[in-house]
């Protein structure tokens, strides 16, 4: 089942916390929406499982307008980040709850709604602990136990809210893993909010960027990390060096680091750079354009990657380099010593 | 009474603490409680077993004693499960809906317990009375019958289940509700499926509170029972007549029985909570 929002906006108060939402997403598609706290993704699959409306705008589920629905007939499965599961019942009572509590008509059998469990239990691996309570379970398990009850409804779209939020590294690790192989299993189109760039990355199909209420970029992982469309995305996803200085006639200027650039006129700009793109040299033989100077400050050795900290020579600016092990063997490069960094990839965008 | 801190579970005394003068604190507040609670509760029974078995089966099986007692408990109990229905109810406006005076109502249902029980009594005798202001308008009497207590019981056990309540649905979290919705429940389902299980063990406990304030109620239904042996006398009406009439032994008797049933509440009250503290809690 396919999902269209078309200009959703929303407001609380004075706050706009959603600003012209336009989104499609396809069949069977795993859309991750990624953005710091606040920037209204919680908000906006909030509006998508009908807890909350929009001020504007339409929602489309497979073409079928749901804008003013109510919850029940969207049918969407929703995963909260702190489970909420019913802490009253047993694990199977808490996944058979959406079944029984369906009109007498559409309940299935005593006989059926138990088969349904044990195939969920099967499905979210905790066969063994269908009769214990909530309390009793690990919150990686809880969280699975929360995804089997939100399945048991047959959705025809999953929502999940930060559902890997309130655990810790490496269960997140694993349940993201987890994850990618269910939705792979089952090809339920899902809508998952994360702030982790990293958990979106790994998981899903595409990536949604938004910041501030407004969707930054769309993309596949790939492509967003290749191609950051504006500052603000590449800031957002990874570590960067963010290097200020001048556009003017063509040409971005910061000490003797000089590239070209497309825009025209006078401005001020940012080039950003990742870690892992400088050519670390010793020296500066060709007097290159896109050569930063500068002084090792700090080496971080831990790994199959050396960080290291550097501080720009013509201007007071730190600098992070990412380089491997075996050419920071073959540098043989310490604290003190004095290097030049070509950028191999730099991104300038203009300053407003 | 209600939020009893379990966990601490110590088999001896720490020798050392950080925080000095425990021993002297200690000492304190457990002379202070004997003094005042223990001591006298315990010579309840001290006094009662003077007459032995037989003697306090014989005082409290006193044709008036025993219509006193049944009057009591079914008077107690009502007035408690009124209290336990709009409790509840109260607690539930207060908490999930804004309005206007919302702030004003929440500090007025405390008032029951800092009125001097006395006059709760008059006013509702007043009020209630075949000629008062709300008495005339009832096609039946209140004030002086069996009616008049159980409104008395009620205004005074009223906060009980409120203040316990009220924190708990406080609590409740929001997103269970919205799972329920989004499971396909709807609002009545919810309610009786989802909320009722977290606050069922706080309103028992104010029922039980309720009750047990109500059993021993004097001050306020005196004035409006009328005070008809057989018909309006309340048990603890009893235990001060016979003090007045010098009949000791029979108004400890009267009492013990009181105060053991006082002693099984509050006993069932941390029973429930510790048996459903083991089983759901986090």
């Amino acid at each position: 089942m396919s999902i269209e929002l078309k200009n959703i906006s929303k407001s609380y108060g004075p706050y706009q916390i959603l600003k012209n939402i336009d989104l499609t997403i396809k069949t069977g598609e795993l859309v991750a929406l990624l953005g710091p706290s606040g920037s209204g993704k919680t908000s906006l699959l909030r509006v998508l499982a009908g807890l909350e409306y929009a001020d504007e705008g339409t929602i489309l589920f497979h073409g079928e307008n749901l804008t003013d629905a109510p919850i029940k007939k969207r049918k969407a499965g929703f995963v909260f980040q702190h489970y909420a599961l019913f802490n009253t019942m047993t694990i199977r009572e808490n996944i058979a709850y959406g079944l029984k509590a369906k009109p007498r008509r559409d309940r299935p059998s005593k006989k059926e709604i138990q088969e349904k469990v044990d195939q969920l239990l099967h499905l979210v691996r905790l066969e063994p602990y269908g009769d214990r309570y909530p309390s009793q379970l690990s919150g990686g398990q809880r969280q699975r136990v929360a995804l089997a009850r939100a399945l048991a409804i047959e959705p025809h779209i999953l929502l999940l809210d930060e559902p890997f939020g309130a655990l810790d590294a490496k269960v997140r690790k694993e349940l993201r893993l987890w994850l990618r192989r269910l939705h792979q299993q089952v090809k339920m189109t899902s809508l998952l909010v994360t702030h982790d760039q990293e958990e979106a990355f790994e998981v899903a199909d595409r990536v949604v960027i938004i910041n501030k209420g407004r969707i930054e970029q769309v993309g596949t992982p790939t492509e967003v990390y290749e191609n950051p469309a504006n500052s603000f995305v590449y800031d957002f996803i990874g570590n960067v060096n963010q290097v200020r200085g001048t556009i003017s006639d063509g040409l971005f200027t910061t000490g003797a680091f000089r590239i070209p650039v497309d825009t025209a006129g006078q401005a001020d700009g940012i080039a950003f750079i990742r870690p892992d793109e400088f050519t670390i040299q010793a020296t500066n033989e060709q007097a290159a354009d896109r050569t930063l100077s500068a002084t090792v400050t700090h080496i971080h050795p831990s790994g199959s990657v050396i960080r290291l900290e550097l501080e720009r020579q013509d201007e007071n600016q730190n600098l992070e380099v990412e380089v491997t092990k075996r050419e920071f063997d073959k540098l043989s490069l310490s604290k003190n010593q004095h290097v030049f960094l070509e950028a191999k990839k730099v991104k300038v965008f203009t300053v407003n | 009474m209600v939020s009893q801190n379990h966990s601490e579970k110590k088999t001896k005394v720490k020798r050392r603490q950080i925080i000095p003068g425990f021993g002297l604190s200690l000492g304190l507040s457990l002379s202070y409680l004997s003094l005042l609670v223990l001591i006298p509760l315990s010579m309840i029974f001290i006094y009662t077993s003077q007459i032995g078995w037989g003697g306090f089966l014989r005082e409290i099986s006193q044709p008036i004693v025993v219509s006193a007692y049944q009057l009591s408990f079914t008077t107690a109990l009502v007035a408690s499960l009124i209290n336990l229905v709009f409790g509840v109810l109260t607690a539930w406006v207060l908490v999930r809906y804004s309005f206007p005076g919302r702030k004003l109502i929440d500090g007025l249902l405390d008032l029951p317990f800092a009125l001097p029980t006395s006059v709760a009594g008059i006013t509702l005798a007043t009020l209630y009375a075949t000629n008062g202001w709300i008495g005339h308008l009832l096609p039946f009497k209140v004030s002086y019958t069996q009616v008049g207590i159980v409104v008395a019981l009620i205004l005074i056990g009223m906060p009980f289940v409120v203040r316990i309540v009220e924190p708990v649905l406080q609590n409740l979290e929001k997103e269970n509700e919205e799972a329920s919705a989004i499971l396909g429940a709807n609002r009545f389902q919810t309610l009786v499926h989802v909320v009722f299980p977290k606050i069922r063990l706080a309103a028992f406990s104010g029922f039980a509170l309720a009750f047990s304030r109500a059993l021993g109620e004097y001050g306020s239904v005196v004035f409006i029972a009328g005070n008809m042996p057989f018909k309006t006398e309340i048990a603890p009406l009893v235990v001060m007549q016979k003090l007045e009439a010098f009949d000791y032994d029979g108004a400890t008797s009267v009492a013990l029985v009181l105060l053991v049933a006082s002693f099984l509440i509050l006993f069932l009250i941390n029973f429930s909570q510790w048996v459903v503290k083991r089983k759901f809690a986090d």
